[in-house]
């Protein structure tokens, strides 16, 4: 996938200007937001669950140099082959090869942001395989020669119309924007395409290392023909995706599916533990796992990023993020969004790549709060921050006048006397230079960023208006 | 195992994590006690999920009501052919004379492209249940030879048979259950499958619609009489 994490700008203020796509960002947040709620009111002790959830996937990481092996190996016992990728570059022509060496002609996919994050479909379609994305939210993005633009509903930026024009020019049906036919359609045209493939391509939500087991969850049943049908399946998925137990697995599961659509359990959940077995007439022949690093054993080194790993992949920080509602999932300019997107962005991609999104965040901590491991994501939004801003490699705005200006105020702020001095000056000037609190004589240098804040009322600090606040409540009557 | 990119990758985690060497220990987590509910309680908490999913459970007391019950699902969804497991309850039940009644056409499975061109084009699959979970109305399979996953995926309806014996409360409870499944001879069994609900989507201005690629329609039927005379 093309990186455009610079034009982030740009992008987002095109999409917070278009009203509709806006509209269908509110609407689908909402319907995200209730849909968990209606989850998370029956569920039973949310708190728990959450603490449970983040000390496994705490547990799980820092184990994971011994769980990475012992994987490889239920794997390899049960049939299945293992492979390890430590960039992109490496997934791909590790599936690339693997197409190749058994004449693969066909590929069908469930949805998988790994293989975004790798730019799997380009590489095999340049490769001339015929790829189908299964996932109808996925399919339909393909068809529109797009990427998704959320982790649940990939083409929720797409209203039924522009659905309907787009199944009558590229699959030549009578125009219908009816989503119970376009559905029909869609289903109609992918079982061919399932029972013609030669090789299934997921993700996965899950490795199991005690059996060696691939769990993936859907609702629509075409990672299950993905992975029933054709004679090859390979699972491309993040080293950070390995739990060590069932029971591990038990306490994540239902934290991810509360959270990204409130079901207590999704319709499908297959546990595939490699290949066909002797004698059974379906599955495939040979079960491939591609296991990536892509920049995640980086991650894990920093014991504050490595929170960044502990995502399930759920949503929910996307629909109550107030900047994703804004700006859509394209504006990021890569494959993650919202929240984790601004985190997981700027540190998979190589070093000054990831853009600025962690600075397009106002750090409200909405996402925090329904995080269902609890990741913390302002606090690692501001450590990139200071990460970024103190390495060159990030092309960052770097004014020297900001920089004088900083460093004047961390002058100031250690001297009691000339900060006080100071503040007595800028009260004094405040309503010149920004009357009724809009800030009118900003310097050149912070121009920008002036134009798009209200400066703070000046006044005296609280501790000497105390007295006088505290003799006019007085005068109040105490609430009974 | 002299790969490269592994030993990097592990070494990379590894130095990560904070240790020197990987460690190698294998913790064995045995399989504990599997709480099935007991064969005299009701129906009624398994209904009401199923219901709630948008599909239906009848309990079946007999082999007349089996019948009838068969008879009135292949009329309600047209049905003409159906593929079904090659599995002990079935074979018991002579799903296949039942269902020749109603003239559905159930013939056996007898190899690899057969499953494929039977399960393409039937109308109904017929199953039979490794679990139950009765709070979430959620279908336990075991893949295997005779289990097959075309037979519960490919078909409009799928129709799934449980005995009483093979209830869970909850789906914490499958974990027991994984784990026996685990330390029997050859390992883990190649897929599970858990299906709560039909097919469904809401991938189109997230209007949920039904039966996007597997089954549209579920029905459960519960077994309340001695199948194994």
């Amino acid at each position: 996938m093309k990186v455009r994490t610079d034009r982030i700008k740009e992008m987002a203020a095109a999409a917070a200007a278009d009203q509709g796509l806006h509209q269908t960002l509110l609407a689908a947040a909402g319907r995200f937001r209730q849909l968990r709620q209606g989850g998370v009111a029956a569920f039973d002790d949310l708190e728990k669950a959450r603490d449970q959830g983040r000390r496994v996937k705490e547990r799980c990481l820092a184990e994971l140099d011994r769980l990475l092996p012992r994987l490889e190996k239920q794997v390899r016992a049960a049939g299945g082959r293992v492979h390890w990728a430590r960039d992109a570059a490496a997934a791909r022509a590790i599936i690339l090869g693997l197409a190749r060496a058994r004449g693969v002609k066909r590929v069908v996919k469930g949805k998988s942001m790994m293989s975004e994050e790798v730019g799997l479909n380009q590489a095999l379609e340049q490769d001339g395989l015929e790829v189908f994305e299964t996932d109808l939210g996925e399919y339909i993005v393909q068809l529109a020669q797009e990427s998704p633009s959320h982790i649940l509903a990939p083409a929720i930026h797409k209203n039924k119309q522009e659905i309907a024009a787009l199944f009558a020019d590229k699959l030549g049906v009578d125009y219908t924007d009816d989503p119970e036919e376009l559905t029909r359609i869609a289903r109609r045209v992918l079982r061919q395409k399932f029972l013609q493939a030669d090789m299934g391509i997921t993700g996965g939500n899950f490795a199991i290392a005690e059996s060696g087991t691939l769990a993936l969850f859907e609702n629509e049943g075409n990672i299950r023909m993905s992975t029933t049908l054709p004679r090859l399946h390979v699972a491309l998925i993040g080293i950070e995706k390995v739990v060590e137990t069932y029971r591990d697995f038990d306490v994540l599961r239902k934290l991810l599916t509360i959270s990204a659509t409130g079901q207590k359990l999704s319709t499908y959940l297959s546990l595939i533990t490699g290949p066909r077995r002797d004698g059974e007439l379906e599955g495939p022949d040979e079960f491939h796992l591609v296991l990536l690093d892509n920049g995640r054993s980086r991650i894990l080194a920093d014991p504050l990023l490595r929170q960044s790993l502990y995502c399930l992949r759920c949503g929910a920080c996307l629909n109550v993020c107030p900047v994703y509602q804004c700006i859509g999932g394209h504006s990021y300019g890569w494959v993650y969004s919202g929240p984790i997107g601004c985190l997981l962005n700027t540190q998979l991609l190589p070093r000054g790549q990831g853009g600025p999104a962690p600075f397009a965040c106002t750090l409200c901590g909405a996402c925090a709060a329904v995080c269902p491991v609890k990741i913390d994501h302002p606090k690692v939004m501001l450590h990139l921050r200071w990460l970024m801003a103190e390495d060159p490699a990030w092309p960052l705005p770097r004014p020297p006048a900001a920089r004088l200006g900083l460093s004047l105020y961390a002058w100031l702020a250690t001297r009691p006397a000339g900060f006080r001095s100071a503040s007595a000056l800028a009260r004094l000037l405040a309503p010149i230079a920004a009357p009724g609190g809009k800030a009118r004589l900003t310097p050149p240098a912070i121009s920008r960023w002036g134009r798009t804040r209200r400066l703070p009322r000046w006044q005296r600090p609280f501790s000497q208006r105390w007295p006088g606040l505290r003799r006019r409540l007085g005068n109040r009557e105490e609430p009974s | 195992m002299s790969d490269p990119a592994r030993e990097a990758i592990v070494q990379a985690v590894s130095a990560a994590v904070g240790r020197g060497q990987p460690t190698r220990s294998d913790p064995d987590t045995g399989p504990s006690q599997v709480a099935w509910l007991p064969p005299e309680e009701d129906w009624e908490a398994a209904a009401a999920s199923l219901q709630a999913l948008g599909d239906e459970l009848l309990v079946i007391k007999g082999r007349q009501e089996l019948a009838a019950a068969l008879g009135e699902i292949t009329a309600r969804h047209q049905v003409k052919r159906a593929v079904r497991w090659d599995h002990r309850l079935l074979r018991r039940l002579d799903i296949d004379r039942l269902l020749a009644e109603q003239s559905v056409d159930c013939a056996a499975i007898a190899g690899e492209q057969d499953l494929r061109s039977l399960a393409a084009e039937a109308e109904l699959g017929v199953t039979a249940l490794d679990a139950l979970v009765v709070s979430t109305g959620t279908l336990v399979m075991r893949g295997g030879r005779g289990r097959e996953r075309a037979v519960s995926l490919l078909p409009e309806v799928h129709l799934a048979l449980v005995t009483p014996d093979r209830r869970l409360r909850a789906i914490k409870d499958l974990v027991p259950l994984w784990q026996q499944w685990r330390s029997e001879p050859g390992g883990p069994p190649g897929s599970v499958t858990l299906v709560t609900g039909h097919s469904r989507t809401a991938d189109i201005e997230l209007i949920l619609v039904s039966g996007v690629h597997g089954p549209k329609y579920i029905y459960v039927l519960a077994l309340e009489f001695p199948w194994d005379d």
